[in-house]
C-alpha cells in the first residue's frame, strides 16, 4: 500500500506521524523500511529528557548510528556527550548534515555534584534583564524595550545556562528540573555576592504567587534577592510572578567554584569536518567559550556555512566586568599567526548571531575575518567593548557586504561606538542599538558617525538611546532619504526630557525620508494652554500650559504638516504602549501615596504636551496618509476621542486604522478607579 | 452549463462548474475549453470513487477561503501531528470514515485531479489508520507478508528504542 504511492502522498502521510509510529511502520517489511528510515532520522533531536538521551546512546552504542547516519540532516542536542557520540567511529556515516545545534551540557546520567552547581540559580525576567550586581535599588533591570528577547542571567557557570533564544526556559538548581507553568515573570536569585536566601523564601519555593494590579513595585529589597513584597494598589499590567527553587541551595557562602574542565572540542571538529555541506551552524555554551581552544572549531567551520549562531550564556555582570577590565587582551598584538591565515578558505556566512558574554573573542575575529560575505550581525549581551574596540577594523577590511547591525548593550564609550558605526564603509542598512540605561553612551563622536551613515539608512531603531538629543534625530530625519523605520522611544514611560522629538526642532526643516514606512517617536514640548492639570488632578504649569490657542494651533499645524508629507506612512506610533515590554519594570521607592500617583501617571506614559488630534489643532493635514494602518496615541492627552466629528474624519480618510486600537484609555480608566 | 464527467465505466455524471472546479485539474480544462466544452472522461476513476469525490467538491464548492490552508497548517509543522483527524472539519471527518481501498482510490483521485483539500485530508485519514498500531496489525490491514530474514524486525526495534515514547 505505503510503497504504491506516489511519492508526494508518502510524504504528506509519513510527516505526519511520530518516530514511535513510523518505527512500527519500519518494522512492517523491507518496503515500509525503507520509506520510513528517512523520516525518523532525518532530523534529531535529542532534547533535555534525560530518558531519550540514555536510549539513543544505547542504540547509537548497538550501531544504529552507522547504519542511518546517512539520514541525518540536522542534529539538535545540549549534550555535549551527543556530539561525542557524533564525533567517534559511530558517526563516521553521518556527512551529510546542513544543520547542527549543539551545546556543551554534560550527559544527564552523571551526577551533578559540582560545587558550582548546587549554587546555581538563573534569574530570568519578562522581556528583561535582571542582575542585583550592578544596581542595588533595581531587580527589575532595565530593558531594551525592542526585542522580546529573554534574557537569562546566572552565575558564572559555564554550560546549562540557557540563552536569549531559547523559548522555554529551564530553571535547575539541583538535579531536578522544573519549568513554570506559566509565567510573565520569574523572579530569582542571582546574586554573586551573596549565597545567603532570605529566610522567608523557601515557603514559596515551588509557588506561583499571582499579584495581579502589580506595577512593578517592589518596597524592599534584600541584598541579592528581590521579591515584591508588597504591592500597592497602583493601576498596572497584572502580572504574575512566580518562584521557584529546589532543594539543595546552599545556605551560607559556599568555597569559590573551581574553573570548570576544559572541553575536548575534537569530537565536535571531526563531526564539522566531516559534515561540509553545513549550512546553519549553532554553538551553545562553552563550546564557544575562551580558553577551550576554539580556534580548531573555527577552522573546522564549513565553507557553505550561511549562518552562525553562538549563544555563549551568561556571566554574572560583576564577573563580566571583571573580564572587561582584564589587561593584556589586546587581540590586536597576537593577531597574526592563526587569525586570518591565508591557508584557511573564505565562509559563505552571511549571518552571525552572538549572545552571551562569554564569547571567545579570538576566534570570533578569526570568523569575522574569513567572511567576506557577511551581511548581519546581530550581537546581544556580548561585550559590547571588545567587539568594538577589535572588530571595526576586522569588518573594515574583511566584512565589506556589512549592512546590518543589532546591538544590545552597547559599548561603554563614544569612541567605541563610533568607531564601530565607522567601520561600514559602504553604509548601513540597518542599525539597531538598544542599550540598557547605563550604557548608553552616544555622544558627540559615535552621534556624528551615526548621522554621517544616514544617507544609506533604511532602519533605525534607538529605543532607550536616551543621549540622542532632539536635534538629532530632527537632523537624521532631514537627512535620511531612504529610510524606511524609526523607532526612538525610551526606556520608560514617561521619562520626559529624554528621548524625544521636541516641537521647536521638528518644524525646523523638512524631512527628506519621505519614504518613512513607521515613524515612532515621541513629540513633545507642544504648547497645550487647553490642558491645566493631569489626570490624577495635579495642576500643570509652565508656559506650555499658560500660552494663547492661536500659537498652539499654529505649532501643531506645522507638525502635521510635516507628518503629512509622509504619504507611504503605515505606522505612526507617539504615544508610549502602555505594556510595552519591560516598561512597568522600575523599582521605585515611594513616600506617600501622592507620589506614587505622580508616578503613576508618569510610568504611564502620559503625554500632556501633545498633539491634539482635533480638526481644530489641524489634523486634516494628515489626510494624505493613505497607507496607515496603525496608529498609536497611548497616554496622549488628544481630543480625537471626544469629537464625533473627528471619528468621521478619520473612517474616511484612515479606512484601514483601528482607532480604538490607539488609545489605551483602559490604563487610564483602571488609574482613575484606583484612586477612588 | 453543467459540466459532464464520466467515470470509467461509462457512468457520466452532471456537475456544476462552480463544483468541478475544486479540482484544478479540471478548471484548467473548463477555462480552455471555453463554453463548448465536451463530456470529460475520467478512466481512471470508477463511479463510486467520482461519486463520492463530487460530493466532497460539492460540500465545499462554496468554500469562501480555501480550506486547503487550514489543512496547510495542520499538514505543516511535524509538531502538530498529534493534530491529525481531531483539526479536522466534521463533515470532512464523516465523509472520509470510508474502507481502506476506497480511501486510497479516493486519495489518488484527489492527486490526479488536483484536490488539494481532499488530498489533504485524505492523507490525514491515512496517517490515522497508521497511528499506534504494531508492525502486525499494519501488516494484517493492509495484508502485508513479512519479508523480514528472523531477527531483523528485532534489530530495526532495537535502533529504534531511542525513537519511541518513554
Amino acid at each position: 500500500m505505503l510503497p504504491n504511492l506516489p511519492s508526494e502522498i508518502q510524504d504528506i502521510i509519513l510527516t505526519q506521524l511520530s518516530t514511535q509510529d513510523l518505527t512500527t511502520c519500519a518494522r512492517v517489511s523491507h518496503g515500509w523500511s525503507e520509506l520510513a528510515l528517512p523520516y525518523i532520522w532525518r532530523s534529531i533531536v535529542i532534547d533535555q529528557r534525560q530518558s531519550v538521551f540514555h536510549r539513543f546512546k544505547a542504540s547509537v552504542e548497538a550501531g544504529a548510528l552507522v547504519s542511518n547516519g546517512h539520514l541525518i540532516r540536522s542534529l539538535t542536542t545540549p549534550y555535549y556527550g551527543i556530539v561525542e557520540l557524533f564525533g567517534s567511529s559511530h558517526g563516521k556515516t553521518c556527512t551529510f548534515l546542513v544543520a547542527l545545534e549543539a551545546g556543551s551540557d554534560d550527559d544527564p546520567s552523571i551526577e551533578v555534584s559540582k560545587p558550582w552547581s548546587t549554587t546555581r540559580v538563573f534569574g530570568l525576567l519578562g522581556g528583561g534583564f535582571g542582575s542585583s550586581g550592578h544596581s542595588n535599588s533595581s531587580l527589575f533591570g532595565p530593558h531594551t524595550g525592542f526585542t522580546s528577547t529573554t534574557a537569562a542571567l546566572g552565575q558564572q557557570t559555564g554550560d546549562n545556562v540557557t540563552g536569549p533564544n531559547d523559548t522555554s526556559l529551564s530553571i535547575s538548581s539541583s538535579d531536578d528540573q522544573q519549568e513554570p507553568e506559566s509565567h510573565d515573570l520569574i523572579l530569582a536569585v542571582a546574586d554573586p555576592s551573596s549565597q545567603v536566601i532570605a529566610p522567608s523564601v523557601p515557603s514559596v519555593f515551588g509557588a506561583t504567587t499571582s499579584v495581579p494590579s502589580g506595577f512593578g513595585v517592589a518596597t524592599s529589597v534584600p541584598s541579592g534577592f528581590g521579591v515584591a513584597t508588597s504591592v500597592p494598589s497602583g493601576s498596572g499590567v497584572a502580572m504574575s510572578v512566580s518562584l521557584f527553587a529546589t532543594a539543595g541551595i546552599a545556605r551560607q557562602t559556599p568555597p569559590p567554584p573551581p574553573p570548570p574542565p576544559a572541553m575536548d572540542l575534537i569530537p565536535l571538529v571531526s563531526v564539522l569536518q566531516r559534515n561540509t555541506q553545513i549550512k546553519s551552524l549553532h554553538l551553545k555554551g562553552r563550546l564557544f567559550h575562551p580558553g577551550q581552544g576554539v580556534e580548531r572549531v573555527v577552522e573546522a567551520i564549513p565553507a557553505d556555512v550561511e549562518q552562525l549562531e553562538i549563544n555563549t550564556g551568561y556571566s554574572s555582570y560583576s564577573s563580566y566586568s571583571r573580564n572587561t577590565e582584564e589587561p593584556g587582551r589586546d587581540l590586536q598584538d597576537d593577531d597574526g599567526s592563526i587569525i586570518g591565515s591565508p591557508l584557511l578558505p573564505p565562509l559563505s556566512m552571511e549571518k552571525i548571531d552572538v549572545s552571551g558574554s562569554l564569547l571567545d573573542e579570538k576566534a570570533f575575529l578569526q570568523v569575522l575575518k574569513r567572511s567576506p560575505l557577511l551581511n548581519t550581525i546581530h550581537l546581544e549581551w556580548a561585550n559590547p567593548k571588545w567587539f568594538c574596540k577589535e572588530s571595526p577594523s576586522a569588518i573594515r577590511s574583511h566584512c565589506t557586504e556589512l549592512r546590518h547591525l543589532k546591538l544590545t548593550y552597547a559599548p561603554e564609550k563614544d569612541e567605541d561606538l563610533a568607531h564601530l558605526i565607522d567601520s561600514c564603509a559602504s553604509g548601513w542598512k540597518s542599525l539597531i542599538i538598544s542599550p540598557v540605561q547605563e550604557h548608553d553612551v552616544f555622544g558627540p563622536l559615535s552621534t556624528a558617525a551615526l548621522l554621517k551613515h544616514c544617507h544609506s539608512l533604511e532602519d533605525l531603531c534607538l529605543n532607550g538611546c536616551e543621549s540622542i538629543a532632539s536635534d538629532v534625530l530632527q537632523d537624521i530625519l532631514c537627512s535620511a532619504p531612504n529610510l524606511k523605520r524609526l523607532i526612538a522611544m525610551p526606556l520608560y514611560a514617561g521619562m520626559h526630557g529624554g528621548l524625544e522629538l521636541k516641537a521647536q526642532d521638528m518644524i525646523r526643516s523638512e524631512w527628506a525620508c519621505t519614504g518613512l514606512e513607521t515613524l515612532r517617536c515621541i513629540i513633545s514640548d507642544i504648547p497645550r494652554p487647553d490642558i491645566g492639570a493631569k489626570t490624577n488632578g495635579n495642576p500643570l504649569v509652565g508656559p506650555l500650559h499658560t500660552g494663547t490657542m492661536e500659537k498652539s494651533r499654529a505649532i501643531q499645524r506645522e507638525i502635521y504638516k510635516q507628518l503629512g508629507r509622509l504619504t507611504k506612512l503605515r505606522e505612526l506610533g507617539l504615544g508610549q504602549p502602555y505594556e510595552m515590554d519591560g516598561q512597568w519594570s522600575r523599582m521605585v521607592e515611594y513616600e506617600n501615596e501622592e507620589d506614587y500617583c505622580d508616578d503613576i501617571d508618569t510610568q504611564l506614559g502620559r503625554q500632556y504636551e501633545c498633539l491634539d488630534f482635533t480638526l481644530a489643532s489641524g489634523l486634516d493635514e494628515l489626510k494624505n496618509l493613505k497607507q496607515l494602518k496603525e496608529v498609536g496615541l497611548q497616554g496622549m492627552a488628544v481630543g480625537f476621542f471626544d469629537g464625533a466629528a473627528e471619528q468621521e474624519w478619520a473612517s474616511k480618510f484612515w479606512p484601514n486604522v483601528d482607532m480604538e486600537l490607539a488609545q489605551d484609555w483602559s490604563a487610564a480608566t483602571r488609574f482613575r478607579y484606583d484612586l477612588e | 452549463m453543467p459540466i459532464i464527467l464520466q467515470a470509467y465505466d461509462d457512468k457520466e455524471f452532471k456537475v456544476d462548474k462552480q463544483t468541478a472546479e475544486r479540482s484544478l485539474v479540471l478548471k484548467s480544462m473548463i477555462e480552455r475549453a471555453g463554453d463548448s466544452i465536451a463530456p470529460i472522461p475520467l478512466p481512471k476513476l470508477s463511479s463510486l470513487v467520482l461519486e463520492k469525490v463530487i460530493m466532497f467538491c460539492k460540500h465545499h464548492k462554496a468554500d469562501q477561503v480555501d480550506k486547503s490552508k487550514d489543512y496547510e497548517d495542520i499538514l505543516g509543522p511535524r509538531k502538530m501531528r498529534n493534530g491529525l483527524i481531531r483539526d479536522m472539519d466534521e463533515w470532512d471527518k464523516e465523509f472520509i470514515k470510508v474502507d481502506k481501498d476506497l480511501l486510497m482510490d479516493i486519495v489518488m483521485a484527489a492527486n490526479f485531479l488536483d484536490i488539494k483539500n481532499l488530498l489533504d485530508i485524505g492523507c490525514l485519514a491515512i496517517a490515522y489508520m497508521l497511528t499506534g498500531k504494531t508492525p502486525e496489525e499494519i501488516r494484517a490491514t493492509f495484508g502485508i507478508p513479512k519479508d523480514f530474514a528472523p531477527g531483523e524486525e528485532e534489530r530495526i526495534e532495537q535502533e529504534h528504542a531511542w525513537a519511541l515514547r518513554p
